[in-house]
């Protein structure tokens, strides 16, 4: 399996990340040779086995949906490369 | 000055309840050696200021006698633990300002106990990388060279400077943390103890998130006990992690010395096939002659679907890193690169803040996860990760613990695998099953290569088994060749 300029571009898009033109060639070349890698998975018979996302997925704890904490607004806002009164500011969205 | 080098966790312990030396003399003692040690490049902040002042708070405590289990101990933190105001940068340019307004559970817990933080340790950018080369602070330097040379090697990664640290002495202990090896694989490749504990151990909450099915934090130290010591503090239910684990933490010191007499062992025989080192191979075989002498039943056991787990893991991983790294936007925190619209904003913020390795494994992991690729590459993934799940809990039925070398070779020099992915990737080809099962496991300096380099030896026991490991480990301990430090090559006089 290969993967083409264009759809990395694609997949570029949908993570959020610019990347130059020389980076694209390398990744290219370097996501297809792991893509070729991981296919050594197909060896592998998972007829009827069911998808595992945790390893210990039984003791996932509940808890009551209780209020524990408050008054952060200025410790949320400590960090924001900007900010106006007590709201994050980004560029202009709709016009 | 103390001479730090010839003390660990332990004995610091021991001799600060004494009175050999105060805290402040031994704090005063670790920043004289950081501050000689620049070369190695192993921390990313230091906090020196800070420690200082709580020497002097914990000398007042040890006088009235109302310690915690560690007081007045140093300790360095891997950067990716949230350390509330002291900055936290998971060693990446996108967070290269951020200043926590919390604190991570596992070191609260550590300070808690009465430790006190010289600083914030190198690693691998978001812990990705298993060379320590990734950081955006630059590569960390492994305090070993082979024997007459002067080629600077890798301190492993991605808890690179965690390990360097210890092995210098420069702190008796460090945290790191383990997503297919990150904590073992450095241990092995700087003579340093690694404990990547069960999954469900040590609290995540605060940890700056890689893979959170597979992220685990855990211990660096200089011997199998100050592992125990360690992860005694560092666990416990924290009902902030919803993976947390409502489980006992057991004295883990109480089990260093026991008896070994009926306990038995497995060998993976898919293991054995693997392409090792010869002195790996040499060394593994005379930690098994070690066991068998002190009466431990060894069995040769079969674990089938592992050959598999480093494929599975390089799908699991970033599949689930490109999901917790969305959050890095420039909107909140964190760098931000501006566009001329919003989505360029997120675009440029994040093509200019993650480094190449970053890049490629959100990509990779937006890749398997997007449309029409979901089935064929992480449901497969998945599947074959329960089967390799599944060989371990059969593997458990007959034996305690499993034996096998941590790393397929000893450390490489800096530069050498960085431009090939799948190479640096088979680094872990004896580490990640473990992740991905979700079992506890340590790495222990078993002995010398041929050109001086330290190796280390890796037992796995079943989930919450700990104390098996620290039962068994000490054995490697006791019947290894004595490994000296490294020589101070590195200090500026």
């Amino acid at each position: 399996m290969t993967i083409s300029k264009d759809r990395i571009l694609k997949i570029a898009n949908l993570a959020k990340i610019s990347i130059s033109e020389d980076q694209i060639e390398k990744l290219e070349v370097e996501i297809s040779s792991i893509l070729n890698w991981v296919e050594t998975l197909n060896e592998v018979d998972t007829e009827n086995i069911e998808p595992m996302s945790n390893s210990l997925t039984n003791f996932l704890q509940m808890r009551e949906d209780i209020v524990n904490d408050g008054e952060k607004g200025s410790d949320i806002l400590s960090n924001s490369p900007a900010e106006d009164k007590s709201f994050f500011v980004v560029p202009k969205v709709i016009e | 000055m103390i001479d730090v080098r010839i003390l660990d966790l332990s004995s610091i312990r021991d001799s600060l309840k004494k009175g050999d030396f105060t805290s402040k003399e031994l704090v005063e003692s670790y920043i004289e050696r950081i501050e000689g040690s620049s070369k190695l490049n192993t921390y990313n902040t230091t906090t020196f200021e800070q420690a200082l002042d709580r020497a002097a708070i914990s000398d007042g405590k040890i006088k009235k006698d109302e310690t915690g289990p560690l007081e007045g101990i140093p300790i360095g933190i891997k950067d990716l633990f949230c350390t509330h105001g002291v900055k936290t940068t998971a060693s990446s340019k996108i967070l290269e300002n951020f200043i926590p307004p919390y604190e991570s559970t596992v070191t609260e817990n550590l300070f808690k106990s009465g430790m006190i933080m010289l600083g914030k340790l190198s690693n691998d950018e978001f812990a990705m990388g298993s060379s320590n080369e990734t950081s955006a602070n630059g590569a960390v330097v492994n305090p070993w060279r082979s024997r007459n040379s002067e080629k600077e090697l890798v301190p492993g990664g991605s808890s690179g400077g965690s390990s360097a640290a210890v092995a210098a002495s420069l702190c008796p202990l460090a945290t790191a943390t383990d997503t297919g090896g990150s904590i073992r694989q450095p241990a092995a490749f700087t003579g340093t103890v690694g404990l990547k504990p069960t999954y469900g151990r040590c609290s995540r909450w605060g940890i700056v998130a890689f893979a959170s099915s597979l992220d685990q934090a855990g211990p660096i130290t200089k011997t199998v006990r100050d592992s125990a010591l360690a992860l005694q503090v560092m666990a416990g239910y924290d009902n902030k992690d919803s993976t947390s684990a409502n489980i006992e933490v057991e004295n883990f010191e109480n089990y260093m010395n026991s008896n070994l007499n009926s306990m038995s062992i497995g060998i993976p025989k898919e293991f054995e096939e693997l392409d090792l080192s010869p002195d790996i191979r040499k060394n593994w075989e005379e930690a098994i002659q070690w066991y068998k002498e002190s009466g431990v039943n060894i069995k040769s056991i079969n674990l089938p679907h592992c050959k598999y787990a480093l494929p599975a893991y390089y799908i699991i991983a970033p599949a689930e890193a490109s999901s917790n790294l969305a959050r890095y936007d420039g909107v909140k925190y964190g760098k931000r690169v501006l566009g001329e619209d919003l989505d360029s904003l997120y675009k440029r913020t994040r093509g200019e803040g993650f480094g190449d390795e970053v890049k490629r494994r959100i990509l990779m992991g937006t890749y398997v996860l997007s449309a029409g690729y979901y089935d064929a590459y992480y449901l497969k993934a998945q599947k074959v990760r329960r089967l390799i799940h599944e060989d371990f809990t059969e593997a458990f039925k007959t034996v305690d613990a499993i034996l096998t070398p941590t790393t397929p070779t000893t450390a490489f020099g800096i530069g050498e695998n960085i431009s090939d992915p799948l190479k640096m990737y088979s680094n872990d080809i004896l580490t990640v099953p473990v992740n991905l099962a979700g079992l506890p496991a340590i790495s222990i300096p078993s002995g010398l290569d041929s050109s001086g380099l330290p190796m280390g030896i890796q037992l796995i026991t079943n989930h919450f088994d700990e104390k098996s490991l620290f039962k068994l480990g000490k054995l490697i301990e006791e019947s290894r060749v004595n490994i000296e430090m490294p020589t101070d090559w590195w200090i500026k006089k």
